[in-house]
């Protein structure tokens, strides 16, 4: 396989580009598929893997924690902070390591992590609440519930403002209105015809 | 010429990650964009820095950069064209919808293989206007990731202007 393309690079570059900026730090490698298919010793891959799923376990906690679980509701400071906290954590996880399978292996326990939290969400429904939040009922058959409405932090603005976006104007037609857990405010009115919901909370809209 | 060698080389491995990141989101099944929580964005945003120097091999040099974007929106532009010329490989590369409920029924299986939980299924039938699960005909996962609800009896009372009440 390398026998058939092997430009060694030590061989066929001048001088004068050795200390080329781009070039400098190739030395190292000294074939074209050494220097695409490089890959970390064994050891330093079970490294890879434990600091990343490490840094995901420590990234949920975290966001647990400051009380940020409802993507509807975040505002571009909130954005910026998961941004922010995403590059914050990039030398934590593969640290000097410039390999393409050590970002593949910290890729792929990333997305085993996610996907084992998913699972734990699907399997209990109590683990779901604890960590993504429950919907609260703020509209029970055309009353105000106004002591959910202060522990969640909704004026009653709000909530006629979500009302109207749903084409309502009046409390009274209202069924149910529910704050679901990822921040936004569902209204079932008292006569079912059917209304979709304007994602009005959803400041980060995707799909 | 040694440049080139060089510059092709972030290109395949930029290549090489953007296939590993496709084939392993559609195998984890996380392709629910619509009902992503803070978890799942934070996963999305570490993924792409963890892969950085995998593609870039740690370089900064402005060509580097440049060569390894246009190779993930060659990429892009490839799985669409190829979707968009060989419809039959739509359902392996950007999936099918799926089934989440039906007559009012969840359905267990399908709801544990695409990581979507019960309460999920919940909200979007309550930001469809509906009260309860026993309202719907089917809740479907879609290929974008948004899960829709149709209603029983959906055309009769979505337009009762459109279609006179003795045909409803």
């Amino acid at each position: 396989m390398t026998t058939v393309w092997t430009p060694t690079l030590s061989s066929c570059i001048p001088a004068s580009l050795l200390s080329h900026p781009m070039l400098g730090h190739v030395f190292a490698a000294t074939s074209f598929s050494r220097l695409v298919f490089s890959h970390p010793t064994g050891r330093g891959a079970l490294v890879i893997a434990g600091k990343t799923s490490l840094i995901y376990g420590f990234l949920v906690v975290g966001l647990r924690l400051s009380g940020k679980r409802a993507l509807g509701q975040m505002n571009i400071y909130d954005l910026v902070l998961i941004v922010v906290l995403a590059n914050a954590v990039q030398n934590a996880m593969v640290g000097e390591d410039t390999t393409l399978v050590g970002g593949v292996i910290a890729a792929i326990t990333l997305l085993v992590c996610n996907r084992l939290l998913t699972t734990v969400f699907t399997r209990s429904a109590r683990a779901e609440r604890l960590m993504v939040g429950e919907p609260v009922v703020l509209v029970d058959h055309g009353q105000l519930v106004r002591s959910h409405l202060r522990r969640e932090g909704i004026t009653q603005d709000q909530i006629m403002e979500a009302l109207r976006e749903h084409e309502i104007d009046d409390l009274r037609k209202v069924r149910l209105g529910v704050l679901e857990a990822d921040g936004t405010i569902s209204v079932v009115p008292t006569e079912s015809t059917t209304h979709r919901t304007r994602r009005h909370y959803r400041g980060l809209r995707i799909g | 010429m040694t440049e080139a060698i060089f510059l092709a080389a972030m290109a395949a491995r930029s290549a090489t990650v953007a296939v590993v990141a496709i084939v392993g989101l559609r195998l984890l099944g996380k392709r629910q964009l619509g009902s992503m929580n803070i978890y799942d964005l934070a996963m999305i945003m570490a993924l792409a820095n963890a892969v950085q120097n995998a593609m870039t091999r740690g370089s900064g040099h402005l060509l580097v950069g440049v060569v390894s974007a246009a190779t993930l929106l060659a990429i892009s532009a490839l799985v669409t064209a190829v979707v968009l010329r060989a419809p039959r490989t739509e359902g392996s590369l950007v999936g099918t919808p799926t089934l989440l409920a039906h007559d009012g029924q969840l359905v267990p299986a399908h709801l544990r293989q695409q990581g979507i939980t019960a309460e999920q299924v919940m909200t979007a039938v309550r930001e469809r206007g509906l009260a309860d699960l026993s309202d719907t005909l089917t809740v479907t996962l879609e290929v974008d990731g948004t899960i829709s609800v149709i209603p029983k009896q959906a055309q009769s009372r979505r337009h009762p202007h459109v279609f006179p009440p003795r045909l409803g």
